[in-house]
C-alpha cells in the first residue's frame, strides 16, 4: 500500500554532474523524487555535498531510451578484423617508412628518372 | 567626554552581543530540530538534504557563536551547549517538536523567508565581521528557502490529507509567529546604530508580503495577524519545549564536560 502511494507521487530521476565548464555531464547515479524541481534539489544535497560542480541535470529514467543487454549483436562489430579502424593497425608504419627513404639514391635510378620524364 | 563615548561604546556592545545570540540560537535550534528527520525524513534522498540543510543551519550557528566569542563571550561550545534555557534567545517557534512532515515543512518556510530577510538587511550592517560572514551564508541559505518553498507549495497545492495536515500546521505556528520578528530588548538600539537597520514592523511586513503571495498562489487562507504575546523567546521566555530539546542537544556534552570532542 505504501509503495503504491509512493510509485503515484515519487518518479527515478538519473542524475548527471558537470564538474567545469569544459567537462561533459557525467552520470552519477539516480535519485527518486516527486517532482524535477525537488530532483534537482535533492542531488545537489545527494551528491555534492563536498565536491564542486557547475552544472546539474536530472532527466526522468523514463525518458531514457537504451540499447538492450540480449541483443549483443548489436554491439558486435570486432567479428571481422578492424585493425585498420585502430592506430595499432598502423604500428609498422614508421619502420616501413623509414626503409623505404634509406634505400639509396644511385646515378642510374637518377638517369631513369630524367629519362621518364 | 570620554565617558559618553565609552556609555555609546557599551550600548553599541551590549546590542549587537543580544542579537548575535538571537541568531546563533535561532540557527542551532531550528538545526537541531532538523537533525531529528535523520533516518525518519518521508524519502532516502530528502533525508540526506534535510540533513545536510541541518548541518548548514548548525554551521551558521557556530559562525554566530565564534563572533560572540572574539567578543568576548566565551567558548563556542559552551555557548552552544552550557547555557541554560532562560539564557537563550531563540524564537519560541523554533524549539517547538517537529510534530509532522507538514509542521516541519511549514515552520521551515516561515523561518527560512524571515531569515533570509535578516540576513538581506544585515548587508547593510556596520559590523563588518557579521556583514561578511552573512555574504557567504545567504549563498546557502537561498537553496534552503527553495526547498522549504518547494515542498510548501507541493503539500499545498496536493488537495487531500497532505493540505489538510499543511493547514493544521499553519494553525498551530501562527500562534508561535510574534516572537519571531522581535529583536528582544535592542530593536531600537540595533537601528539606531546601525547594527541592524530594519524596524520589526517593517520585517514582518515583508515577510508577510512574501508569505502571503504563496498563500494566494498556492490556495491557502491567509490567517489574521496574532496578537503579540508576553511569552517572548528573544528575552529568554520560553515554552518547555526547549528544555526537553536542550536535555537530549547537551546530553553527550554534559556526560564529561571536559572531554575535547
Amino acid at each position: 500500500m505504501e509503495r503504491q502511494i509512493q510509485n503515484q507521487h515519487y518518479e527515478v530521476y538519473e542524475v548527471f554532474v558537470q564538474r567545469d565548464a569544459l567537462s561533459h555531464h557525467v552520470h552519477v547515479g539516480s535519485v527518486v523524487a516527486p517532482s524535477a524541481e525537488l530532483a534537482l534539489q535533492v542531488a545537489r544535497e545527494n551528491f555534492l555535498r563536498r565536491e564542486k560542480a557547475v552544472n546539474i541535470w536530472v532527466v526522468k529514467q523514463e525518458n531514457v531510451h537504451a540499447t538492450s543487454y540480449e541483443d549483443q549483436d548489436f554491439f558486435a562489430n570486432q567479428v571481422l578484423s578492424k585493425s585498420y579502424r585502430e592506430v595499432s593497425g598502423y604500428a609498422e608504419n614508421a619502420r616501413k617508412w623509414k626503409a623505404f627513404k634509406q634505400v639509396a639514391i644511385t646515378v642510374d635510378d637518377l638517369v631513369n628518372d630524367i629519362k621518364e620524364h | 567626554m570620554q565617558q559618553a563615548e565609552q556609555q555609546r561604546n557599551n550600548r553599541y556592545h551590549e546590542a549587537l552581543i543580544d542579537f548575535l545570540y538571537q541568531m546563533a540560537d535561532d540557527e542551532l535550534t531550528i538545526g537541531h530540530r532538523g537533525s531529528e528527520w535523520l533516518g525518519v525524513a518521508p524519502d532516502l534522498e530528502e533525508d540526506i538534504a534535510f540533513s545536510s540543510i541541518s548541518q548548514d543551519e548548525v554551521g551558521h550557528a557556530t559562525f554566530y557563536f565564534e563572533l560572540l566569542s572574539e567578543l568576548g563571550e566565551g567558548d563556542p561550545d559552551q555557548l552552544a551547549f552550557a547555557r541554560t534555557a532562560n539564557q537563550r534567545k531563540n524564537a519560541r517557534l523554533l524549539e517547538r517538536p517537529n510534530h509532522d512532515w507538514a509542521y516541519t515543512i511549514a515552520r521551515g518556510y516561515f523561518y527560512d523567508v524571515f531569515d533570509h530577510l535578516r540576513l538581506q538587511e544585515l548587508l547593510q550592517s556596520n559590523y563588518i565581521p557579521l556583514q561578511k560572514g552573512v555574504q557567504k551564508i545567504l549563498r546557502e541559505e537561498r537553496y534552503h528557502l527553495l526547498h522549504m518553498e518547494t515542498w510548501f507549495e507541493r503539500l499545498a497545492k496536493a488537495q487531500g490529507e497532505a493540505k489538510e495536515r499543511l493547514e493544521k500546521a499553519i494553525t498551530a505556528i501562527w500562534t508561535d509567529l510574534p516572537d519571531l520578528f522581535s529583536l528582544g530588548q535592542s530593536g531600537e538600539i540595533l537601528r539606531e546604530e546601525g547594527i541592524f537597520p530594519i524596524s520589526e514592523s517593517t520585517l514582518y511586513d515583508k515577510w508577510a508580503q512574501q508569505v502571503k503571495a504563496l498563500f494566494d498562489h498556492s490556495g491557502l487562507t491567509w490567517p489574521a495577524k496574532q496578537n503579540e504575546t508576553l511569552e517572548n523567546g528573544r528575552l529568554g521566555v520560553h515554552s518547555s519545549d526547549l528544555q526537553d530539546l536542550l536535555n537530549v542537544m547537551t546530553e553527550v556534552y554534559r556526560s564529561d564536560l571536559t572531554a575535547t570532542w
